[in-house]
């Protein structure tokens, strides 16, 4: 995907651009925040990283800008303010997550890639089935069964493989994971979702011969068709 | 401060005020008592001088001249005669009766009751006497004067104004040193105050402020002023502490760092070695990050700027879901979290500085507790009280209140993972939502309390 990232910073510029192509995207890295919306307003992205404090024009002004002249293009961004009220500021403004600096560069890829998806189906009519491989879950009923064979889940870790299976085939981060079951906004410093996940690959994984949920090093987990 | 600020002694300022409600309240009792004796002395004798007037007027009018001139000699030699003065003349003023010596000047005509300097008496008795008197010409040009002796009446007033003048000098002289004097011992507290703060700033941070029994306001401002002192001075302390905690947590991480990167240098043709050495770095790096996350997360909590994040929250749902979170953790520990939660508990909170004050203390339970951790919400008369125990060690009564502080690690849970920083945000955050927080003996274990106020 195609990728505007505005940061002034030029060390984390760099290393973000680096990553981001080694990841295989096109990326176009920009340092002044007029200028990062000119690119925005004229060249059609996938994605925007926006930092939030820029020479010229602040982070949120461009967002606010941009969606105010109906460019839909996800944002995300990133910043070193990381309170709550901060976050929520980033998001009113139009931001469509907030990353608080310093990150992992994975739970940025993850993060953006997770936005792109999301946006590439907006509009879609809402799905009552999920599936990956012979997994499949449904909505509706809130059942899930493997190879025809009914799993009982708990509220929660059926939310965790919801979460999981909507974003099939992308790395999901613990952090990632907290926002989107918990709806906790802070890192509570533990294994604590790997404890959750593992209690769910009992479930899923263990009596069937392919593995659907992978832990992705230094990442999060990631749920697929076996290869 | 600036030398050059104008300057205006408190001193000076009550003097001045004493001087002037003394002079004010002195000023109007004694005019009050001046011009009030005057008022009702003078009324009087004006009754009287009329009285007389109108009855001789009646004798002349009914009996004729003679009579009346033998009336006004009769009154004149009557007893009460010395008070009054008589006067009664032919139309050239040459008098007929009376106990005037002459005819006054300045009397001509009938004139109404005035003041009136004249010489009554004869021989060794004659004498000038001051007087309310009024005239009166008859139709064949005789006249008469009638007037009321105020002799004592203007000499009384004199020595009232001479006493008065005497009493209100007084007065303000003793305004004066009354002011002056309850200046000094005003200033002499402030200065006291103001002498230890001087010392203080010049680096006497132990001085305190003196406090006297029987205390006066002056005393407790000195004690209000030594709290603050004491606040202050703690809150240095702290920060001493703070600073050199973080200093010497930090060392050891970064001394390990330096390690992993010298390992990495000495083994430059070891590809799995140097990656070795870059994954610990990485968790050494995440392990330093997260304890600045949490260190700035318990400073910008006690700035109180997480306030305006404050809503009604059912207590049950947000427990619940912490506990929902942890349960896993605590089973894999062999453990089985307990609740027991009141439904329907309000609280004023910050959902997230709540849940992850809950998840720290349920995480502390987890690893040092044993055999079962109890989760409890409940109304406990005016206060929502919501426990977290443990059944494990416990802590020593004398270090429940240090296990509040930043990076205190008790001994027993020095080698295990963590920040020391755990208890210190839950203490925050207590202290953000003004609930109580109470560390006690669950025996065996620990049972920590938030309190929060009821509504």
């Amino acid at each position: 995907m195609k990728v505007l990232l505005i940061e002034d910073d030029e060390t984390a510029s760099e290393y973000l651009h680096k990553a981001l192509s080694e990841s295989g995207h096109v990326v176009d890295a920009v340092g002044d925040g007029l200028e990062g919306l000119n690119r925005a307003m004229q060249e059609p992205y996938d994605a925007l990283i926006v930092d939030r404090m820029l020479p010229s024009l602040d982070g949120l002004s461009v967002i606010e800008t941009l969606r105010k002249a109906n460019r839909e293009t996800p944002v995300l961004i990133v910043s070193a303010l990381g309170e709550v009220d901060e976050r929520v500021r980033g998001l009113r403004s139009g931001g469509d997550d907030y990353l608080v600096k310093p990150y992992a560069f994975a739970e940025l890829l993850a993060r953006l890639e997770l936005l792109v998806q999301r946006r590439g189906r907006a509009g879609a009519p809402a799905e009552t089935q999920l599936c990956v491989a012979d997994l499949e879950m449904d909505l509706m009923k809130r059942s899930v069964q493997r190879g025809g064979r009914a799993i009982d889940l708990k509220p929660r870790e059926f939310q965790l493989l919801e979460f999981m299976m909507r974003h099939a085939g992308r790395v999901v981060t613990r952090t990632m994971i907290l926002e989107a079951v918990w709806d906790y906004h802070f890192d509570p410093q533990t294994n604590v979702i790997d404890v959750h996940i593992s209690r769910l690959r009992q479930k899923i994984d263990k009596d069937f011969a392919h593995a659907l949920i992978r832990t992705v090093r230094g990442a999060g987990y990631s749920i697929r068709e076996p290869d | 401060m600036n030398p050059t600020e104008p300057r205006r002694s408190i001193r000076v300022r009550l003097t001045l005020a004493t001087v002037g409600l003394v002079g004010v309240v002195a000023a109007l009792s004694l005019g009050v008592l001046y011009f009030g004796v005057d008022l009702l002395l003078e009324e009087r004798a004006d009754d009287i001088v009329e009285q007389e007037i109108d009855e001789l007027t009646d004798h002349h009018a009914g009996r004729g001249r003679e009579a009346l001139a033998a009336e006004v000699l009769r009154r004149s030699g009557a007893a009460g005669g010395g008070q009054i003065v008589y006067g009664f003349a032919e139309s050239r003023y040459e008098m007929i009766a009376g106990n005037l010596a002459n005819w006054p000047e300045g009397i001509v005509g009938t004139e109404p009751i005035g003041e009136h300097v004249v010489e009554a008496g004869s021989g060794a008795l004659r004498s000038v006497r001051y007087v309310r008197a009024a005239s009166v010409v008859f139709d064949d040009g005789h006249q008469l004067l009638v007037g009321h002796d105020v002799t004592e009446q203007r000499n009384f007033q004199e020595l009232l104004a001479a006493v008065a003048i005497g009493v209100f000098a007084f007065a303000l002289l003793l305004a004066i040193a009354g002011g002056l004097a309850m200046g000094r011992s005003l200033l002499k507290r402030v200065e006291g105050m103001n002498d230890t703060v001087l010392r203080i700033l010049g680096g006497g941070g132990e001085e305190r402020v003196p406090v006297s029994v029987p205390r006066d306001e002056f005393d407790d401002l000195a004690e209000h002023f030594n709290r603050l002192l004491e606040e202050n001075q703690q809150l240095i302390d702290r920060m001493r502490e703070v600073t050199d905690d973080v200093a010497h947590d930090l060392r050891t991480p970064l001394s390990r760092m330096r390690g992993h990167i010298e390992a990495a240098l000495a083994a430059p043709d070891d590809e799995p070695r140097s990656r070795e050495a870059l994954h610990r770095l990485l968790d050494e790096t995440n392990g330093v990050l997260e304890t600045f996350n949490a260190l700035l997360r318990i400073s910008q909590i006690q700035s109180g700027a997480a306030r305006e994040q404050m809503q009604r929250l059912d207590l049950e749902a947000v427990v619940g879901d912490a506990v929902d979170l942890y349960q896993p953790v605590a089973e894999e520990a062999g453990l089985r979290i307990d609740t027991d939660l009141e439904a329907g508990l309000g609280v004023e909170a910050d959902r997230h500085l709540l849940a992850q004050a809950v998840l720290n203390l349920l995480d502390n339970a987890i690893k040092y507790g044993a055999g079962g951790v109890s989760v409890t919400t409940r109304r406990a008369g005016e206060a929502i009280e919501l426990t977290v125990a443990d059944r494990g060690t416990g802590i020593a009564p004398q270090d429940r209140e240090r296990v509040l502080q930043r990076f205190v690690r008790l001994d027993a849970s020095r080698h295990r993972p963590g920040t020391g920083l755990g208890l210190s945000f839950v203490a925050a955050v207590a202290r953000l939502h003004r609930a109580g927080l109470r560390l006690e003996d669950n025996a065996p274990g620990l049972r920590v309390t938030l309190a929060f106020p009821g509504n």
